[in-house]
């Protein structure tokens, strides 16, 4: 292939960052949202849980047998009784429901709504491994460099079986699926590492299908993002000239 | 793919290559494996093309590609100066087009035709439109034959599309894949189909797969049932019944119908019959 | 012996026919137990414990996960709890068809030994209980025997549920209209119509599978224009409502003990009748995508079943209010049945809360495919699933061999198992929400979760003295129990009221005569 080919392909791929990003301010963040929403999940199903857990623990205690030949005295429901102990009740769930699901669209529209100026990175799954192409020819394995304050948009298929791409951090996975494409984003916001783990059963070293996030300083990542690429570059001249 | 190899045999002069491993090619004469053609489409399905390529159609208008986006686009790769596979690329897309019933061009969808070719200009788009014979005002709404503004833009739609072609000094011919590709209102890359015959079934169902998001949001029922009952086959190049589907459906009906017997095929024997029988 | 032998194998009495599924399950459950034990050893520590090969590890999980679903829980409820009870509660002499009874048991039994061979031959299948392709089409394993184990079973449940409906529908003693029938009887109605309408579906994904695999079509194969989905989306649509084929029955029979032990009306009857069990048989085929949100379906159709499967929370609500609210003014004695049926609400309450996060397509994001969703699958349909059927064979053990088990020794089995099952589930919750994803066989990659791992290897162990003990209890008061009366709990069910313990063949000396003001919870009262 052409050198000027390729030097010119991270120009198309990469639509400019700088506009969109201004700082990072305005990006949602689901890994954010995930935690708070889990913690007013908790909130809701340890109060429906406490409620119901009191009044069982009540009425076997209360209502314990004190002669052998005790039997139970239940009042009779009228029609009205026994239609409200229905529909009442029905309301009150549907009000959490309904409720919760408003609260579960929200965060679901977060997660759905990729940031513009995402790096968009290639993910080809394949038993036991991760293969990341960048825009600009870059690949690593299991190994996922990406700058700290941009959101990062994978863009996945697999080469074999069906595969799912967790980062617990980012509270994230979706699989990855052979002749379908599917879209994952996360936002890190600080340099660090984070697991990677594979979450759709894969066969024999399923749990050994590890990867790594490595969230980078951003000068650092352009500084290793630079010369991944040319490394690839040299890699394709080499390949074509064969 | 295989159906894909197939039209680009046809297209170039069979002659002026050997395939590899076939014998009695000279040493002057070019070898070409079909193979180096070949759109690897799993690398290159889901890619976003730059909406903010730059382009001149046969009429002079300037546009920007991601101006043809919010519809599904039909992307066309050929030369102005072909006078093999090109015009009958694009005239069969015209028939395929005429044929197709349940889209229109121009409200529904959009088609663009674009050169690879450098020495392309808007003037020889308007040569080979004439060539073709035209084009019926119910098309030149929606499918516009256009060049990139700068030449320098053309490889980085073509490696966007991963599409590989080469200049043939022998044919004077450029050897290219016989693609139209399906691009998704937000530009993205859904679907290659290929050759000269595909049918207005294929064509359609690319262009539910394309709008996928759109038509299953807005409850387009009826593309929604008809999208769910075919699935790309890669190895064939063509659109498929999903038979596991149907075979579900008919297990299910199979299930609702043993409810039905069991609940009503005793009805006639009382019930003391049957309990002490 | 021979005799014996032969009247049991040979039997169409549907007492018997319950018993052997009884015996055929509660083997399933032993075996697959030992599969839990192991693997539970394996992950005690990061790195290899018991064995270093991951298939090993694999095989031990498929066999786990299938045995106990396929061969224990769902044959254990509409097998043998059907069987046994059903005939009894409706005062008919026996099923409609005895004889594809027989045979339906027998289909089961081969079911099972076809899923035994797991361990005999070369390549065992290692594709889980759930067999995704193209993992189950390109594995070494012999997904072949899951194919057919699937099939096998498949057909066995499809026997009974012809039976049983029409059992119940043409059946049903003079005077007993659908309002007074039992519980538990509603609740196999309910899930044998589920069964019926779904088993096929599971049967053709299955056959399907077989075929891509051994005679090369391409049903599933997206490169030759198969569909990698519609495989997950066909077995779930079967799947999930294999849930309610559980549940329900689970949540019937654990009805009918506290109504017995709370001697007391089923509060709201027709609320937990239409409401819980018809709202329940509404939505079961309208929530499978809820296993799917991670696997890239259109959103509309996460989201739109992200609100059926939060809905699912309004039957299910129901019947739990009718269960607790069955102890409202009643005389409640802790027998161990009763202590088993109270165990069902507990471990029901806490993985039916859990099921409201999953539910959640955004929540599920992060949870899916962790330790999180075995934890709470195993409260609310393993957990509370087997402590109703263990609840279900103390309540009937005095009706089905004729003895008293030993109180305080079910009482110990009781406490055992309730606390070690917590010790093991309430930890894989834990690790769950830490990011631990399922099925592994290390995680050397989460090594925070590995305290938390030896928590539930310990709670492993306690389980098993729990069952060891239960067993025991089992055996030896069926051998020297001291002999049972007729209805030693005071039910008003028919089972105890009409027939001796043990039945005999056709159940009833006389036919049971019901008046107008019978009901088989007209506690209370002086009729």
């Amino acid at each position: 292939m052409h050198e000027s080919l390729r030097r010119l392909a991270p120009v198309l791929l990469l639509p400019a960052p700088a506009a969109a990003l201004a700082g990072g301010e305005g990006i949602p963040d689901p890994a954010a949202g995930w935690d708070r929403l889990w913690d007013e999940m908790l909130v809701d199903i340890t109060l429906i849980g406490v409620v119901f857990a009191a009044v069982t623990a009540w009425f076997m205690w209360r209502f314990r047998r004190r002669h052998p030949d005790e039997e139970g005295c239940p009042p009779r429901l009228g029609t009205g009784a026994a239609v409200g102990w229905a529909v009442v009740p029905a309301f009150v769930f549907m009000a959490d429901d309904f409720f919760l699901a408003a609260k579960g669209w929200e965060l679901w529209q977060q997660y759905r709504t990729v940031p513009e100026g995402a790096l968009e990175v290639r993910l080809d799954s394949a038993m036991w491994s991760w293969t990341y192409t960048y825009p600009n020819g870059a690949v690593t394995v299991n190994e996922l460099r990406v700058p700290a304050g941009r959101p990062v948009l994978l863009r996945m298929t697999s080469r074999d079986v069906v595969h799912s791409h967790f980062i617990p951090d980012f509270r994230v996975k979706e699989d990855s699926m052979p002749g379908r494409i599917t879209y994952l984003w996360f936002y890190p916001k600080r340099p660090g590492e984070h697991v990677v783990a594979c979450a759709e059963y894969c066969g024999l070293l399923h749990s050994r299908m590890a990867g790594k996030v490595i969230v980078m300083e951003p000068e650092a990542f352009a500084a290793w993002y630079r010369a991944a690429g040319r490394r690839a570059d040299a890699a394709a001249r080499d390949e074509g000239e064969v | 793919m295989r159906a894909a190899l197939a039209v680009l045999l046809a297209a170039v002069a069979l002659p002026t290559f050997a395939l590899p491993g076939a014998p009695g090619g000279g040493p002057q004469r070019s070898t070409l494996d079909p193979a180096v053609l070949r759109i690897d489409e799993t690398r290159h399905l889901g890619t976003r093309i730059d909406p903010d390529l730059r382009l001149i159609d046969a009429e002079g208008r300037r546009f920007r590609l991601g101006d043809l986006y919010g519809k599904p686009l039909v992307l066309v790769l050929s030369y102005y100066g072909c006078d093999g596979a090109c015009p009958a690329l694009n005239g069969n897309l015209r028939q395929t087009i005429e044929a197709v019933r349940r889209y229109r061009i121009g409200s529904d969808y959009r088609v663009l035709t674009v050169s690879f070719d450098r020495h392309d200009t808007p003037a020889r788009a308007r040569a080979f439109v004439k060539r073709l014979g035209g084009m019926p005002p119910a098309l030149s709404a929606g499918w516009r034959h256009a060049v990139l503004a700068d030449p320098a833009d053309i490889p980085r739609l073509t490696e966007a599309v991963g599409y590989r072609y080469f200049w043939s000094v022998q044919d004077r011919m450029f050897v290219h894949p016989n693609a139209y590709v399906f691009l998704s209102p937000e530009g993205r890359i859904v679907r290659y189909l290929y050759g000269l015959k595909i049918g207005p079934r294929d064509f359609e169902l690319a262009l539910v797969d394309a709008a996928w998001d759109r038509i299953a949001s807005s409850g387009r029922v009826l593309d929604l049932l008809v999208g769910v009952c075919f699935s790309y086959s890669y190895a064939d190049g063509r659109y498929v019944l999903n038979y596991p589907l149907f075979a579900g459906i008919g297990a299910l009906a199979l299930g609702i119908g043993l409810v039905v017997f069991s609940l009503t095929v005793f009805r006639r024997r009382r019930t003391g019959r049957i309990g002490h029988a | 012996m021979g005799a014996a032998l032969r009247s049991w194998l040979f039997t169409t009495d549907h007492k018997r026919v319950g018993i052997l599924y009884l015996i055929g399950s509660l083997a399933a459950f032993a075996i697959a137990g030992i599969m839990a034990m192991l693997m539970r050893i394996e992950l005690t520590a990061i790195g290899p414990d018991l064995t270093d090969n991951p298939q090993q590890y694999n095989v031990w999980l498929y066999f786990h996960g299938a045995a106990m679903i396929l061969g224990f829980q769902i044959p254990a409820l509409t097998g043998f709890l059907a069987n046994y009870c059903v005939p009894l509660m409706i005062g008919a002499r026996d099923v409609a068809f005895p004889r594809l009874n027989a045979l339906s048991v027998w289909l089961f039994w081969a079911g099972i030994l076809l899923a035994l061979a797991t361990f005999v031959i070369p390549d065992p299948p290692d594709v889980m209980w759930t067999g995704y392709p193209p993992y189950a089409t390109r594995t070494w394993g012999n997904t072949a025997f899951y194919s057919f184990t699937v099939l096998l079973l498949g057909f066995s449940s499809i026997l009974g549920g012809v039976n049983f409906l029409t059992t119940v529908f043409y059946m049903r003693a003079p005077g007993m209209g659908w309002n007074k029938l039992n519980i538990f009887v509603w609740s196999i109605v309910v899930a044998f119509i589920i069964q019926l309408i779904f088993v096929p579906v599971l049967g053709t994904a299955v056959t399907m599978l077989l075929f891509d695999k051994y005679l090369g079509t391409t049903f599933f194969d997206p490169a030759n224009g198969g569909d990698v989905l519609i495989y997950q989306n066909l077995f779930w649509f079967y799947s999930h409502p294999a849930v309610y084929v559980i549940l329900l029955p689970f949540l019937g029979i654990t009805y009918e003990i506290v109504a017995t032990f709370a001697r007391n009306r089923v509060f709201n009857y027709k609320m937990v009748v239409y409401g819980g069990f018809g709202g329940v048989l509404l939505l079961a085929g309208e929530v499978w995508v809820h296993h799917l949100y991670t696997a890239g379906l259109p959103d509309w159709l996460r989201v739109g079943q992200m609100v059926t499967t939060l809905l699912i929370s309004v039957p299910v609500g129901l019947l739990m209010i009718g269960l607790v609210g069955t102890l409202y003014r009643g005389s409640i004695e802790y027998r161990t049945p009763m202590l088993y049926a109270l165990g069902v609400i507990f471990f029901f309450l806490i993985g039916g809360l859990t099921g409201i996060p999953n539910a959640i397509a955004s929540l599920d994001l992060h949870l899916q495919d962790t330790y999180f969703i075995p934890g709470h699958f195993h409260y609310v349909m393993a957990v509370a699933g087997t402590f109703a059927i263990f609840g279900a064979v103390y309540y009937l053990f005095p009706k089905m061999t004729g003895r008293m088990y030993h109180e305080s020794t079910g009482k110990l089995g009781f406490w055992l198992t309730f606390i070690g099952m917590n010790l093991v589930f309430m930890p894989m919750m834990m690790a769950g929400i830490e990011g631990m994803p399922r099925r592994y066989y290390d995680y050397a990659q989460f090594p925070q979760v590995e305290g938390l791992q030896q928590l539930m290897t310990f709670g492993a162990f306690v389980i098993l003295a729990g069952s060891l003990v239960t067993l025991w209890n089992w055996v030896q008061g069926a051998l020297r129990g001291a002999p049972a009366p007729a209805n030693p709990w005071g039910s008003r069910s028919l089972e105890w009221t009409a027939a001796p313990s043990p039945p005999p063949p056709g159940n009833f000396p006389q036919p049971p005569r019901l008046g107008p003001e019978w009901s088989p919870y007209a506690y209370g009262e002086r009729a």
